[in-house]
């Protein structure tokens, strides 16, 4: 056992060409200062960190708060400015930690901004920090000679991998459901209002779109991971991987996702991929990198730490499995599992607000409290639901009304189902508290098969 | 070698590019024609006649402010003040299914496409201010020829009339502490000053109104801003709507005033069910203070949202969510929007006075209004994959 420990320390720790994570280091910092930059010529800083009254938060985290409008503007230029210093390799591993940890903070802020690819962003930033990818083609190695090494050690390339593995498989995971397979939903409802979309709007409108885009879709997912790593589909593979990331960036507002995993998924070619690429550019014969220096054993604790960070990724998004119902429905181990665009659901929250001293009973719009776009978010998913509860129990006793209880009528329609209700409405929301132990007061969901798709008649 | 290495991603694009293309040369989307003639129900079976005809019936006010004013000058003047109000209660009557129709011009620039605010400068509640509206009688301010270019929308519109016609007491509604009562300048006025003034003011606003209404219908006609053609023709080029979908979004968004104004500020807020609300209930926070119409506003809502749903019967969101196999919605929305109106005209007397005295039932119509809403909220905004603006501010995955 310990020789084999000791063989895949020697493995993990073998010299490879670094050229591509170098590479994966330079368009992974430069589509996120671009990212970065196009956020805040969107003007989303003002909706999402200055319009908002109310933040659901991160368990741990209630603490961390937004600056305010020029401050949060300051913050999302300085990000920009190290994601360009990851890109170039200048002070790079301070870039980069500075850099993952702001981003994170952003997305502390307000639970209702959470996306999965700001959740990558955060994992690969966080990669980053220890991978030495700054010993070529670098400002950091120009400058410090000494750093200068054409190789990594094999355990970076493949801790890239896997991470941009995780994310596919579990996405093809995800969409392993009847709504997904066997009623195309709900692919069928977003389709259908992007028929207008220029050049193949028409065929959008085709019925059977949805079956052959689901399928498609399932399909990749699951299977491009091993087509990337086989070397004879590869480059097919690496085709289907901008063909479908150009078509999700075309249908959805997603973002940098497909530009993300467009890069992410370059780590799966050769370490040498950018020499040879450039050998063929330039017309000139590859110049492969001398690999000869000696292996250094990857660390025990280096293992040990490699073996956590991919066991917790491999776990956390499997958690759903622990809880009964449909995690699409109960939402309670969602987030952080790579479950990307897999439902459309729609809500109707009402809070029934009750004085336990009077009796008197209020009704509350969370619109009171939030802007449209939190309670769009908010309103199918019950922690959030529960969240907004106790926020409202304190504010109702900070207006003198006194100790109250509070109850959520929670209209929810997933896929395009007729609404059902998602939370217990005689549940005092004000007893529970979030956690990870199931939630008894989320209802079963529902049973009947989704919106069908395809026209029925011509009214 | 490298040719025959490339050949199957080669082979792949051009084949599924093909398939792409293939579509292109077909005759027009059906589906985003649906979308386009629903738009153009809306634009010409809903928001032309109902602009029309609120430009007809506040022709029909500025004629009754004229005669009272006119009349009030001698002596007062009760037939042309129930004239006038009646004139107003007609006017009120159409622009209350008109504020389901915020969209393009009436609408709000930062969230409607071809947004001005127009609907503001006709009815600003709940920006009012009858205080606001006392100090500019005395004040006079109203006989200034700029003053509806510089003045608030809460001392003109549908709103300010209301008050300027329906509360014909000697009472203002201003603190003690404001200089128009702490100065005397109020209690100055002799009781005909005061009645001259106000009819003269109202003929003033009546005018303004008269105008505000013909401009916002000539923003929608086609000899003037043809904003209707613009929206008829969302997606296409001309049209200021990137897509179909784009404007029947804000179409949806216009929709909203059923949740966030007639359910929760109209009826809650009064009935005490909103904590806005600090006593047991707020009678006098309805909507309709003066001429006590609130209820029949309410109802006038939902049959503004009724019409704009069907398409005036005629092309509407009922027959896209069939055509979207969902008949059995399309059947419950207009249900509970015919219940909603059932509830409210359930309510005896005006509204002020149920909300104490029937707050059984008063809470009976918020439940009927409410059931609608969750409706809308749901599967009809799944279905038709329906996004408010607002909601755009963010990516998704």
């Amino acid at each position: 056992m310990t020789d084999r420990l000791g063989q895949l320390r020697t493995w993990l720790g073998r010299p490879v060409d670094g050229a591509s994570l170098v590479a994966f280091r330079v368009l992974f910092g430069s589509v996120l200062a671009l990212g970065l930059v196009r956020f805040l010529l969107t003007g989303w800083i003002r909706p999402q960190y200055v319009e908002p009254g109310f933040f659901f938060k991160y368990p741990l985290f209630d603490w961390v708060r937004p600056w305010s409008e020029s401050g949060m503007y300051l913050h999302y230029g300085v990000l920009a400015l190290l994601a360009l210093c990851v890109a170039a390799g200048a002070g790079y591993r301070v870039a980069a930690l500075l850099f993952t940890l702001g981003f994170a903070w952003v997305q502390l802020i307000d639970v209702t901004n959470y996306l999965n690819h700001y959740y990558l962003v955060v994992l690969l930033g966080t990669l980053l920090v220890f991978l030495p990818l700054n010993q070529l083609a670098s400002v950091d190695a120009w400058l410090r000679p000494s750093l200068r090494r054409a190789t990594v050690p094999a355990w970076a390339l493949y801790l890239l991998r896997f991470q941009v593995a995780v994310v596919y498989v579990n996405a093809g995971r995800a969409k392993l459901s009847a709504d997904w397979l066997l009623h195309a939903q709900p692919l069928g409802i977003w389709m259908n209002a992007r028929t207008g979309t220029p050049l193949i709007g028409n065929l959008l409108a085709e019925p059977w779109i949805p079956y052959v885009m689901s399928w498609s879709g399932f399909l990749f997912d699951t299977l491009i991971v091993v087509f990337l790593s086989w070397r004879r589909t590869r480059l097919f593979a690496y085709g289907l991987v901008v063909l479908f990331h150009s078509l999700t960036h075309v249908f959805f507002d997603i973002g940098l996702f497909p530009f993300l995993m467009t890069v992410g998924a370059l780590v799966f070619f050769p370490p040498d991929w950018p020499r040879t690429l450039w050998a063929r550019l330039t017309r000139r014969p590859a110049s492969p990198v001398e690999v000869s220096s000696p292996p250094s054993r990857l660390p025990a604790w280096g293992l040990g730490a490699i073996a956590a960070f991919c066991l917790v990724q491999l776990l956390l998004p499997l958690r759903h499995l622990a809880y009964d119902g449909n995690v699409l429905w109960t939402e309670q181990g969602m987030r952080w599992s790579w479950k990307v665009m897999v439902r459309e659901k729609n809500g109707s929250v009402t809070y029934q607000v009750r004085s336990r001293d009077s009796g008197r009973v209020w009704r509350v719009n969370p619109a009171q409290y939030l802007t449209l776009r939190q309670m769009n978010e908010m309103s199918g998913q019950p922690d959030l639901i529960l969240q907004l509860a106790h926020h409202i129990a304190q504010d109702f006793q900070t207006r003198g009304v006194g100790p109250v209880e509070v109850r959520a009528e929670a209209w929810v329609s997933l896929n395009g189902r007729p609404p059902r209700l998602l939370i217990d409405p005689d549940f005092d929301l004000t007893s529970a508290l979030d956690g990870v132990l199931p939630a008894e007061w989320i209802l079963p969901g529902p049973d009947s098969p989704p919106l069908a798709v395809g026209r029925r008649t011509q009214p | 070698m490298s040719r025959s290495r490339l050949s199957p991603v080669a082979r792949g694009l051009l084949l599924l590019a093909a398939l792409g293309l293939c579509a292109c040369p077909k005759a027009k989307d059906p589906d985003d024609d649906f979308r386009r003639q629903l738009l153009a129900s809306v634009a010409n079976n809903v928001v032309l006649p109902t602009y029309s005809e609120f430009s007809s019936r506040t022709a029909a006010l500025k004629t009754a402010t004229a005669a009272l004013a006119t009349a009030t000058v001698a002596a007062e003047a009760p037939t042309e003040l129930a004239a006038a109000q009646a004139a107003w209660g007609a006017a009120m009557g159409t622009w209350q299914r008109a504020e389901l129709l915020q969209l393009g011009p009436a609408g709000a620039p930062a969230v409607m496409t071809g947004g001005e605010s127009r609907r503001d400068k006709i009815y600003s509640w709940p920006t009012v201010s009858p205080c606001r509206v006392d100090q500019e009688l005395v004040a006079q301010g109203y006989l200034a020829p700029t003053f509806f270019e510089t003045a608030l929308v809460n001392v003109y519109g549908l709103d300010a009339l209301e008050y300027l016609l329906f509360h014909t007491g000697p009472e203002n509604q201003c603190p003690g502490t404001d200089p128009l009562n702490a100065g005397g300048s109020w209690a100055a006025l002799t009781a005909d000053q005061l009645r001259i003034r106000r009819a003269a003011y109202a003929d003033a606003v009546a005018g303004q109104l008269q105008r505000d209404a013909d401009a916002l219908l000539a923003a929608w006609s086609p000899t003037g801003g043809n904003f209707a053609q613009k929206l008829a023709t969302a997606g296409t080029q001309g049209s200021p709507f990137g897509t179909a979908q784009e404007a029947l979004d804000q179409v949806f968004a216009a929709m909203f005033y059923v949740d966030l104004t007639v359910k929760d500020a109209k009826l809650a807020v009064p009935a005490g069910l909103n904590i806005a609300c600090t006593g047991t209930t707020c009678p006098q926070s309805v909507e309709s203070r003066w001429a006590h119409r609130s209820r029949e506003q309410l109802v006038e809502n939902l049959q503004g949202f009724r019409v704009l749903f069907t398409g005036a019967d005629q092309k509407g969101f009922d027959d896209f969510l069939i055509r979207r196999n969902a008949p059995e919605l399309s059947t419950q929305i207009l249900q509970a929007a015919d219940a909603a109106v059932v509830a409210l005209e359930a309510i005896p007397g005006t509204l002020e006075v149920a909300v104490d005295a029937n707050p059984a039932q008063v809470a009976a119509a918020y439940d009927a209004v409410k059931a609608l809403t969750d409706l809308v909220k749901t599967q009809f905004v799944t279905v038709l994959n329906l996004r408010v603006p607002q909601e755009g501010a963010a990516d998704n995955d």
